[in-house]
């Protein structure tokens, strides 16, 4: 809103708030005088009807925030094939011919005469180091991007040209897409701005448009203009749509929502623009009356049908660039979808940006050697983005739990007020207040996505990493790693006339030896230990040894081309030879030049930057470039991949580690008091890219000299732009085992950084939050605090804390996601959730609930399975909870580990000490014996039985006592009074409302079970200070 | 008007040191001590039952319900009432918050939420430590990035708008605003509504005897010291063995003393706090004592404060008789909760131990006690911050801190400083504030003449 809006404006809009939702019209303009320029956002291809001819259809929006479809012509898809020797440009019409008359007998080819045209060019294979001898390749250009596959194989399989004999050849670059293809040969990175030059374009007239975006344009690849984003005017961010929404169903009691029976009965929308603070649009549909929200528009439907349809009248206007919400892709989105196709609202699936073509939901599975593999749906949603910010926190985070209550405890420091499903279906069935406190609930999710994302400025950050890497903006979080690579190699061999193979994967999953690892001399430093890294590792190393698939060689091109070794080629410690950059200098190590340059260049930026806003961008860039630089090798590694080549991802660990050995040797040989130095130095500790080692100094700034020193000395021993880097001080510094260390990390001597941890269970799912707690609480004590004996006692502590029952049961919680019902080991979680089916089906957890329990005490030989149990019921009936386990199955490990390499065989008595051996078990007030049990009073001094009937504080005997006993009750009350009205205040704040009871039931939440357990300790703690009453 | 002056009673103090402290005083036969009706404490504040199952949205609940027609009906008065000509739109009344309608003048009631950044939160506390101590103490809760809101039972609104700076407000207070909302949502604030006073019955007129009570909080007695000397100069004061004919004449027109809260030292509850065992000898006693020779003179309220050996959620309840076993069979002592209403004679006095007050004055930095004091007497609400900020019983039935009547004496316990104030209601209700100084630190006891609501503070310093 570029104006101050006046009373009468905001008047009128409140009165029909429907005129916020169009896009700002479009204005007359002159296609002539006119460039139109835009940041696209997605790419697809698309078949024009009437010529049959392939066309790319960019999605995107102007600066001015008008939404743009663009329709590209005259790109073809093409690929390559050697050329049979000695063949002449005046012989390639028959070689047409030939292949396409072979091609259209096949039966799966809709296009007739599928090859467009051959054209006769000299490439050179990547693969291998042949003399740099380019020979002649086979241009091939197709009609239609379906068609390459068929004309691939008809080519492979060989065809016969007349007097040319028999032509088969492998093929190259079949496997690049379409859009791919397009993006590599025009310059088309993701996300960035392109623009149609004046007079170079035409724009359709409404009728015959195809998509729903306000401005339509048809222009010829030869005219479209790519801005590269790396340029400070092409760095910028439209004005993007961003629509963030949450649906409520209401499922049936003990069910989980099913599309086919249970309606939707409300969806949220909160719309803002990229850039933008606050949202502009902020309603919420419901199904029924509902009471209306201050600052919100309700619409309320009486029909479901009526309300979906309305949705997707509400997404055309809107017409949002990109779609956000938590865990739309599997849930939100394929529930209204099959919601809609129950009902039959036949309208309801044309959310896209093509007006005639529904959006359909389809199976697919992600498999990343970096992200792992997850089944997910698929929404084809064409020219709107989506992010689904539960798949961005899973990619990008390890988290306990991704529910997006934890989520924003996380990162946004707040908790979230979490209605059970069992009661949506309440609320809804009651009235239009009850309604409408589900809709302030349900906006509320849809808010905190947007909130999510731009704190965590994934949008951004992703928006860059498609610039950097060059892929569509869509592939970030529906492909791996490797595609990245790939396209900077595409973009890189299309300038050197250099053609990609196509290569079947290397052998199996066999591994090859990993990074090394110096043994590590366990222990606890009190003394600072300087760490050595080498800065990007891998990439230096690629780049020093000019490690390359152009580079590398076969020992049969050695001997014909007569190399010589260590002049020409090196033999890297796997045996494997690469010739020297001065004969060829290899792809990859220019990429990751290029890539490592940029990196700096933003970093640099970032540095003089001062707009918070262009800052963001510049770090996401950086970041961008640094994941990308170390994916390469990742991707030369992958043996599945598209392109392995295991020669050079072996040379690049072996010299790792080859490195890791000399700089050990080089520091202990160097850093000697026979070298005039104060102490031997040591290496105590090396790891993959990084070197610890003890100087033997004790002060900070020594140790930071020589930390120095020493990296820049190692340094010197090593090719260029190979960097070994002084970059912090461990100090103190706890080894436990290789892999696991902790340890005070400090950059510069007045100041530490940071704790950092590696390899230390802080955050494992199936540890309670207890574990995390003490470790954690363990580490600050003994690395800031440098009070061991601190650690030792504090940990005794909580240890007979824990044995008397005195931790609060939240820490003691274990969580784990129902996910299937037939696990072939019996499961704590599975157990319960079925022994609760019987207890009662309502509020039994369903398939794919997150299942809390506790571990309790059992029969002597029950399995620790069969003793999990429900916290609220635990906590409702008193029933004891088995510490041993949660000492022994929980604590122990992890502690034994931190402490062992302080302690040294002492550490058992941490464990089994004198601290353990008072013990407090709760009275159940259910089963087993309690059932026959005669309830009596008894005195609170001596403990005796009060006569039949009495209800005194005390018996006759202790009468003196009473005052004493009176304090000490009331010290009681207080201190439970205090917790629950905390406690209970704040899940008011929480909720948003004083008025209303507060109904959430957030199992994440740290107050949850204290809450409940206030209450129940408060009111027994009043009980028994109202005995005193009657004493006097 | 036998006007006391602070140094009177410090000259004679050095007499009265020949009395040996246990001496029971016995009062003068020439100034009898003015007579009144002593009625059973009142009950209004004691939990007789109390539960733990209900929350606390029944107590916003309840307030609100029951201040609401309160505040409209002042609102309607006040903003009714104007020239129609000021505005281009007439000014609606929006019933619920959710009836307001973007871009048209309206004014609404509701109660208030502050959202402050420095308030004690569980939450906090809790990723820093694994229990729930109590909070830190605060000064104040308030930061630049503070947020408002009005709600009723229907929703909330976010009120934004420079008066909002000027005006002090606490959360669970229920007011009146007028404004305009904008397009985000935010209520655009151009004026703000109290209820006012509540009425009140008119001061008995047929007594033309000058009678006092006499207020003092925060005795800060403990274990390691006998009891102060300026408490005992008190003590000889109202039992008239002290000072020349005036002060007796005086003493004598005492007819109640009550100790707004806060018996014991601070510090003397924390070192129980650690011991196993408590002793019950010490503090306690020599309250007992003190309290016995008070009490066998005049009659003795006592309201339990902050740091007393009683419950510590508002509203607090009697310190139990077990405490003071020789005062407790002394007809003349009555131990109540604090908040407390206290009738004389038809006066009427509504006191507090002072947690409200501060607890309040966190909220807006800028408020002293004693303008606090008067605020929750035209808010109608003695103890708003119950219960986010200041612990209470959840009460659900009923908000017992709401003042349905106006007091003719409104004291608050345990202050800093002494100060006080009469102020009147525009139906003519007239309401004596008295901010009751701690003894410990000012040695400070308020005379409050119940008859004319003249206030006299007199000070029991003692300088050896």
């Amino acid at each position: 809103m570029e104006q101050p809006i006046t009373h009468e404006e905001v008047a009128a809009l409140a009165a029909e708030p429907e005129l916020l939702w169009p896009r700002k019209p479009v204005e007359a303009f002159d296609v002539s005088k006119k460039a139109l320029v835009f940041q696209q956002m997605e790419i697809d291809e698309d078949i024009d009807v009437t010529r049959g001819t392939p066309v790319v259809r960019l999605f995107g929006v102007t600066a001015d925030g008008h939404s743009v479809l663009c329709h590209v012509h005259d790109f073809y898809p093409y690929f390559y094939a050697p050329a049979p020797a000695g063949v002449q440009p005046h012989q390639i019409s028959h070689y047409i011919q030939a292949i396409n008359d072979q091609a259209s007998g096949l039966d799966r080819i809709t296009v007739h005469n599928p090859v467009r045209n051959i054209e006769l060019c000299t490439k050179e294979s990547l693969w291998g180091y042949h003399g740099k001898v380019k020979v002649p390749f086979f241009r091939i250009t197709v009609k239609q991007s379906n068609c390459v596959s068929a004309v691939k194989r008809v080519i492979e399989g060989g065809v016969n040209v007349g007097t040319m004999g028999q032509y088969a050849a492998s093929c190259y670059e079949t496997d690049l897409k379409y859009i791919l293809r397009f993006m590599v040969d025009c310059g088309v990175k993701g996300a960035n701005w392109v623009e149609c030059p004046a007079g170079e374009y035409t724009v359709r007239e409404p009728e015959q448009r195809i998509g729903a975006c306000q401005i339509e344009a048809d222009v010829s690849c030869r005219e479209l203009i790519s801005h590269p984003p790396d340029e400070l005017e092409w760095a910028k961010i439209a004005p993007l749509r961003i629509l963030s929404f949450d649906i409520e169903c209401a499922g049936r009691k003990g069910i989980f929502p099913e599309a086919k029976i249970d309606p939707v009965i409300q969806i949220a929308n909160v719309v803002k623009v990229q850039g933008e603070d606050t949202p502009f649009i902020r309603n919420v549909f419901t199904l029924g009356t509902c009471a209306s929200i201050v600052g919100c528009h309700t619409l309320s439907f009486t029909r479901e049908e009526d309300l979906l349809a309305r949705w997707t009248d509400f997404i055309q206007q809107v017409d949002p660039d990109v779609i956000i919400g938590y865990n739309t892709t599997n849930f939100d989105f394929p529930y209204l979808f099959d919601r809609a196709a129950h009902l039959k609202v036949a309208s309801f699936p044309y959310l896209s940006r093509l007006a005639n073509v529904p959006v359909k939901v389809t199976e697919g599975r992600f498999s990343s050697k970096a992200y792992g593999t997850r089944d997910s749906k698929k929404i084809g949603m064409t020219g709107r983005l989506q992010l689904d910010m539960l798949q961005v926190m899973q990619r990008d985070y390890k988290l306990r739990s991704f529910s997006l209550n934890s989520v924003c405890a996380e990162f946004l420091d707040e908790q979230k007020e979490d209605v059970h499903h069992s009661i949506i279906t309440d609320l809804q069935n009651g009235n239009e207040e009850t309604r409408r406190r589900l809709a302030v609930y349900c906006l509320k999710d849809a808010l905190l996505p947007l909130r999510l994302m731009d704190k965590l400025m994934s949008l951004i950050n992703y928006i860059e990493m498609a610039r950097v890497t060059g892929i569509p903006f869509n592939y970030i979080l529906t492909r791996g790693q490797q595609i990245k690579v790939i396209m900077q190699l595409y973009r890189r061999t299309v300038k050197e006339d250099l053609v990609i193979p196509h290569v079947s994967s290397q052998g199996g999953d066999e591994p090859y030896e990993g990074a090394t690892v110096i043994e590590p001399r366990s222990g606890y430093y009190d003394v600072p230990i300087a760490t050595l890294d080498f800065s990007s590792l891998y990439p230096s190393i690629m780049m020093a040894h000019n490690l390359c698939y152009t580079t590398l060689l076969k020992a049969s091109t050695i001997e014909s081309l007569g190399l010589k070794k260590d002049v020409d080629y090196i033999v890297t410690p796997t045996k494997d030879c690469f010739v020297k950059s001065k004969l060829c200098k290899g792809l990859l190590p220019s990429i990751l030049e290029d890539l490592l340059s940029a990196r700096k260049r933003a970093k640099a930026d970032l540095k003089k930057e001062t707009d918070p806003f262009r800052r963001a961008v510049l770090d996401g860039r950086q970041l961008a470039l640094k994941i990308s630089a170390n994916s390469v090798y990742g991707f030369t590694g992958a043996v599945n991949g598209v392109l392995p080549c295991l020669q050079i991802s072996s040379s690049v660990t072996s010299y790792g580690r080859e490195m890791i050995d000399q700089t050990q040797r080089a520091v202990e040989q160097k850093f000697t008091i026979a070298n005039g130095y104060k102490y031997d130095a040591q290496v105590i500790y090396g790891d993959t890219d990084s070197v610890m080692v003890k100087f033997g100094v004790e002060s900070l700034e020594d140790a930071m000299d020589l930390g120095r020193e020493a990296a820049a000395f190692v340094t010197t021993q090593f090719i260029k732009p190979i960097n070994l880097e002084f970059e912090k001080v461990y100090f103190p510094y706890l080894l436990i085992t290789k892999k696991r260390y902790a340890g005070l990390y400090w950059t510069r001597p007045d100041k530490y950084d940071k704790i950092d941890t590696k390899g230390i269970e802080t955050v494992r799912r199936d540890n309670c939050r207890l574990v995390q707690v003490v470790l954690e609480t363990c580490l600050r004590k003994i690395l800031v605090d440098r009070d061991v004996k601190g650690a030792e006692n504090y940990t005794k502590r909580i240890i007979s804390d824990l044995l008397q029952n005195k931790v609060d049961m939240s820490q003691l919680v274990i969580t784990k996601a129902l996910s299937k019902t037939d696990y072939a080991g019996k499961q704590a979680h599975v157990e319960l959730a079925e022994r609760m089916r019987r207890r009662d089906p309502g509020s039994a957890p369903q398939l794919g609930d997150r299942v809390p329990y506790v571990i309790i005490r059992g029969a002597r030989k029950a399995a620790a399975y069969e003793r999990s149990e429900d916290p609220i019921y635990v906590l409702e009936n008193n029933i004891p909870i088995d510490t041993r386990y949660y000492l022994d199955q929980q604590l122990a490990k992890p502690l034994e580990r931190l402490f062992e390499p302080i302690l040294g065989d002492k550490v058992q008595q941490l464990l089994h000490g004198e601290h353990t051996r008072s013990i407090h078990i709760s009275t159940p007030t259910t089963g087993g014996l309690m059932k026959f049990a005669v309830k009596t009073m008894t005195c609170l001094a001596c403990k005796a039985p009060l006569k039949k009937g009495q209800t005194h504080a005390v018996c006759d005997r202790c009468q003196d006592k009473t005052s004493i006993l009176y304090q000490k009750q009331l010290q009681v009350v207080n201190d439970t009074e205090t917790r629950y009205a905390r406690l209970w205040t704040q899940c008011q704040r929480c909720q948003g409302s004083l008025h209303q009871d507060v109904i959430c039931t957030s199992r994440d939440c740290p107050i949850f079970y204290m809450r409940k357990k206030a209450q129940k300790d408060v009111q027994s703690a009043v009980d028994t200070l109202d005995r005193f009453q009657y004493t006097w | 008007m036998n006007h006391v002056s602070e140094r009177a009673p410090l000259k004679v103090a050095g007499q009265s040191l020949l009395c040996g402290p246990r001496a029971l005083p016995t009062p003068l036969p020439t100034n009898d001590r003015v007579a009144i009706a002593s009625p059973a404490a009142d009950k209004h504040f004691s939990i007789s039952q109390r539960t733990y199952t209900q929350q606390y949205a029944n107590v916003y609940f309840v307030r609100l319900q029951e201040l609401k027609p309160v505040a409209t009906r002042t609102a309607h008065h006040t903003w009714l009432s104007d020239s129609p000509a000021l505005s281009t739109k007439p000014l609606r009344y929006a019933p619920k918050v959710m009836n307001i309608v973007a871009g048209e003048p309206y004014f609404v009631v509701g109660t208030v939420y502050c959202e402050q950044k420095f308030r004690p939160n569980v939450l906090d506390d809790l990723s820093k430590e694994l229990w729930v101590a109590a909070p830190p103490p605060r000064t104040t809760y308030a930061s630049d990035h503070d947020a408002v809101y009005l709600e009723d039972e229907s929703s909330r609104v976010s009120l934004v708008g420079e008066i909002l700076r000027q005006t002090p407000l606490v959360t669970g207070i229920v007011i009146g605003v007028r404004g305009v909302e904008n397009l985000n949502g935010e209520f655009e604030v151009s004026e703000v509504c109290f209820p006012g006073l509540a009425p009140q019955p008119p001061l008995p007129e047929c007594d033309r005897e000058d009678k006092y009570v006499a207020l003092i909080s925060g005795l800060g007695v403990s274990t390691q010291h006998s009891v102060p000397l300026g408490l005992e100069l008190f003590k000889e004061f109202v039992v008239g063995q002290l000072g020349g004919d005036g002060d007796q004449t005086l003493a004598a027109r005492v007819v109640k003393v009550i100790v707004a809260g806060d018996l014991i030292g601070s510090e003397e509850i924390n070192e129980q706090l650690d011991k196993v065992a408590l002793t019950d000898t010490g503090a306690l006693q020599q309250v007992d004592t003190f309290l016995e020779d008070l009490a066998s003179s005049v009659t003795v309220d006592v309201m339990p404060g902050p740091n007393d050996p009683a419950n510590h959620a508002m509203p607090q309840q009697p310190l139990h008789t077990s405490l003071f076993p020789q005062t407790a069979q002394l007809s003349t002592f009555t131990s109540h909760t604090n908040p407390a209403w206290f009738d004389i004679d038809g006066v009427r006095l509504l006191g507090t131990g002072g947690q409200a007050v501060d607890d309040a004055c966190k909220y807006t930095p800028n408020t002293d006690p004693l303008t606090m004091a008067e605020l929750m007497l035209r808010w109608q609400h003695i103890a708003p911050s119950a219960p986010d900020t200041l612990w209470c019983y959840p009460f659900a039935q009923r908000d017992p801190f709401i003042i349905r009547q106006t007091p003719h004496l409104f004291f608050i316990g345990n202050q800093a400083q002494y100060a006080s104030k009469l102020v009147k209601g525009a139906e003519g209700q007239v309401c004596r504030i008295v901010c009751v100084p701690r003894f410990d630190t000012s040695q400070t006891v308020v005379l409050v003449n119940l008859r004319t609501l003249a206030v006299h503070p007199v000070g029991f310093r003692c300088t050896l």
